[in-house]
């Protein structure tokens, strides 16, 4: 009989007594949905705030800074105009430098959903934002008007915190504010952040600085001669980073702390469910040490043995990574959930998908867990002396 | 001590099973107490941080009436409720100023819980209706003493043109934030009397309440309750940064709530499994035990041992590990140690493993043990050993 054919008579043997010792058996099941539960949810919390953070940033604009983050950004409007004379931003049909001087501030919202508090930035932007930011979308009712009391809502922060739908108000410092409209951006950190005039966004704050400016580049070439423009000019003490590298930049901490997060933990569970996997497959061959004692007189090699074993693990393995990943996409995909961002020092609301490659990788852990359990133990099952099982038996 | 013996060698008699259940308890008790205990740790991280004050300040410019605080305390949420009048005032040289807070001190020190008094001190202010409680290193600049009558200058003048007068009558300090701008603390009824400026209003009000994170509902409520009247009030955080961090941490706490739902999860069916599978294994030397003149008490007493054993064994180096682990973890939180301190291992989440051990005891030694005990002698022998 031929390896293959062997490996299959004694894994169908094998399989058949499978429901003879269910309990054992769905140990493995249990643990591995448990751990591809836990590792792709945790995976998919991580990717998702990597995707949203990178997306925020375009290589075409550069952000300007004078402090380590937004936050705790000042610049004057001599400072501004003196950037906007600089080369390499690209101008409007008009001539106008396509650039925005943000403004920015927290107010406290409630959660209609959860009743809760929620601390939302406010983005006070120039004239010249929406052809600045041409990803940024309105997708209902209408743009601020400019020198009135109106806000925009990103999608983002419509949809963690419920409500905001126009027509409502928002408590600025200087009294309530009407929302116009809802925005999209393609996902990015500014969907959970208000946007306004930055005009009305000082005056309200009582400031006269601007957080960053944010400005369109010419092409190949720009951000060089930009960035040596602005960070040799005496006036200045400013930091100039191309958007999307800034932004990556600022979430990183965020980001590989998750990651790390994800994989220790997930990590920490799969060496536990290594030895609860050996643990009922060593159970299973020593309940089969009989037959498969009977298969090993009757001609079959210790090969097929080791491979029916490791085989058995691995389908339980992957019915139980299966229901793992099943309950993890079920749970997540589509949802949307914030962390605290390092963006803007607001939180980030960003949207979970558990794609094919998460689902793929909480797979392929789960094998790689009964591999290892299953060889083990499968080691064992081919040493069974025929003779002494038979005893046994 | 014999049952333990014997109970001991149970365990034992299959030295692998045991030892591979042992490795998956220990696992899982190790992230137990690691997630309990970052769990535990922004729990009560979050009691301690300030995030749960809140001032309440004039909308506009008429200042708050002191008869405010009725309502205010019958707001739902409100835990505790203190009012401030601040009274701008100098020693001798007009260029050092400070301010002379005139308040309710029980309440005051209730509320600012980071100021200590010694407890006799504040009776002595409160016995005292000219005292005053000054920061202490401001005193000591001053070089006041406890019992010295100390005239102020001041730009609100007294009712009667004569100065402002105060005895001393112990200090305030503020461990937590030595470099306090310079303060005392007198009795609201004192000040409000002879003041000619804010007479029954005050500065603000201060309350503390039941949840911050509901903080927001409580500030609007009170906000409502004065909005038509001739002094609407604006009732913001003290901290604003603090509780957009608690709404993170909110997150963070369900997160790790449901994977140690997970891990317990998995954990018990495994040692359901082991322990009824053990059990049945070694049902005729049950019945050997029985024969030998075991009662049937003592047999389920032996099964549920042999349990509590490895549970407790898996447990005890599961959270022995996580103690020593556990400030490694924490201080790969650079967010959260930054704002919070450095997360510390709390004695509650080793006890709480303790008792989770017990618990995962008692489910899976349940019916394995009722079985055992109930077992009939010649049954259990007919079985192979």
């Amino acid at each position: 009989m031929s390896w293959l054919n062997q490996i299959r008579s004694v894994t169908a043997v094998g399989l058949s007594s499978v429901p003879a010792r269910l309990g054992t058996s769905m140990v493995i099941v249990v643990g591995l949905a448990a751990v591809v539960a836990v590792l792709v949810s945790a995976l998919a919390l991580a990717q998702g705030f990597r995707d949203a953070a990178r997306k925020t940033g375009s290589a075409s604009r550069a952000i300007v800074l004078n402090g380590d983050t937004e936050g705790a950004g000042a610049l004057t409007r001599e400072n501004v105009l003196t950037l906007l004379n600089a080369p390499g931003i690209r101008k409007a049909a008009g001539g106008e430098p396509v650039a925005s001087a943000d403004a920015l501030t927290f107010i406290g919202l409630r959660n209609s959903i959860t009743g809760l508090n929620a601390y939302v930035a406010v983005r006070g932007v120039g004239p010249q934002a929406p052809a600045l930011r041409p990803e940024m979308k309105l997708v209902e009712g209408r743009m601020f008007a400019p020198g009135a009391r109106e806000v925009v809502v990103g999608r983002a922060v419509q949809h963690r915190l419920g409500g905001l739908a126009p027509g409502a108000t928002v408590p600025m410092q200087n009294g309530d504010w009407t929302v116009t409209g809802v925005f999209e951006s393609g996902g990015d950190a500014h969907e959970s952040e208000l946007m306004t005039d930055a005009a009305m966004l000082l005056d309200a704050t009582r400031r006269n600085v601007f957080a960053s400016l944010t400005v369109a580049l010419e092409g190949e070439g720009a951000l060089e001669r930009f960035r040596s423009a602005a960070q040799s000019d005496p006036t200045l003490t400013v930091k100039v980073w191309r958007e999307d590298e800034y932004f990556e930049l600022a979430s990183r901490n965020v980001s590989s702390l998750l990651t790390a997060v994800a994989w220790g933990i997930g990590g920490l569970m799969a060496f536990g469910a290594v030895f609860a996997a050996l643990n009922t497959m060593y159970t299973a061959v020593g309940v089969r040490a009989g037959e498969i004692a009977t298969l090993r007189a009757m001609g079959f090699g210790a090969g097929p043995v080791v491979a029916s074993v490791i085989i058995e693990a691995v389908l339980l393995a992957l019915t139980g990574a299966l229901i793992g990943a099943l309950i993890a996409w079920a749970l997540l995909d589509g949802s949307r959930v914030s962390a605290m961002s390092g963006i803007s020092s607001s939180q980030l609301t960003f949207g979970l998908h558990v794609g094919p490659a998460l689902l793929a990788t909480g797979i392929a852990c789960g094998i790689g867990i009964a591999v290892v359990g299953g060889a083990l133990a499968a080691v064992k099952a081919a040493r069974i002396p025929v003779a002494e099982a038979f005893r046994m038996a | 001590m014999k049952m333990f013996r014997l109970a001991w060698a149970g365990l034992w008699a299959k030295p692998v099973r045991t030892t591979l259940t042992l490795v998956s308890l220990i696992v899982g008790f190790l992230l137990f107490g690691l997630l309990q205990g970052l769990h535990t740790a922004f729990a009560l991280a979050t009691s301690r941080t300030q995030a749960d004050r809140l001032l309440i300040s004039p909308r506009f410019e008429s200042p708050l009436p002191q008869s405010y605080l009725g309502q205010i305390q019958q707001v739902p949420g409100v835990k505790e409720v203190t009012w401030t009048g601040f009274l701008p005032a100098f020693y001798q040289d007009a260029r050092k100023g400070f301010v002379v807070i005139s308040t309710d001190p029980v309440s005051f020190i209730q509320v600012r819980n980071e100021y200590v008094v010694k407890p006799a001190q504040l009776q002595a202010l409160l016995a005292t209706r000219t005292g005053m409680l000054v920061l202490e290193s401001f005193a000591q600049e001053l070089g006041w003493k406890i019992g010295d009558k100390v005239p102020l200058g001041s730009l609100v003048p007294r009712a009667d043109g004569a100065p402002w007068t105060f005895d001393v009558v112990g200090f305030v300090t503020n461990p937590s934030n030595p470099g306090s701008v310079p303060f005392a603390l007198a009795n609201y009824d004192y000040v409000n009397e002879s003041r000619t400026n804010l007479k029954d209003r005050v500065t603000r009000f201060v309350v503390r309440v039941d949840d911050p994170r509901r903080s927001l509902e409580t500030a609007e409520a009170i906000d409502e309750l004065f909005a038509s009247s001739e002094a609407p009030s604006r009732t913001q955080a003290e901290n604003e940064y603090a509780q957009s961090d608690m709404a993170t941490i909110g997150d963070v706490q369900r997160l790790t709530a449901a994977i140690t739902a997970a891990v317990l999860f998995a954990t018990l069916f495994m040692t359901v499994n082991v322990i009824r599978q053990a059990a049945r294994e070694r049902t005729p030397q049950f019945g050997m035990l029985k024969t030998l003149g075991f009662s049937d008490r003592k047999v389920l007493a032996l099964v549920v041992g042999e349990a509590l054993l490895l549970c407790l064994l898996g447990a005890l180096i599961g959270l022995a590990i996580t103690t020593v682990t556990f400030p490694l973890v924490a201080s790969y939180l650079p967010n959260l140690s930054g704002y919070l301190g450095t997360p510390r291992l709390s004695g509650r989440v080793l006890l709480l493993g303790v008792v989770t051990a017990i618990a995962l005891t008692a489910v899976s030694a349940a019916l394995p043990a009722w079985k055992a005990m109930r077992l009939n002698i010649v049954d259990a022998l007919r079985m192979r050993a």
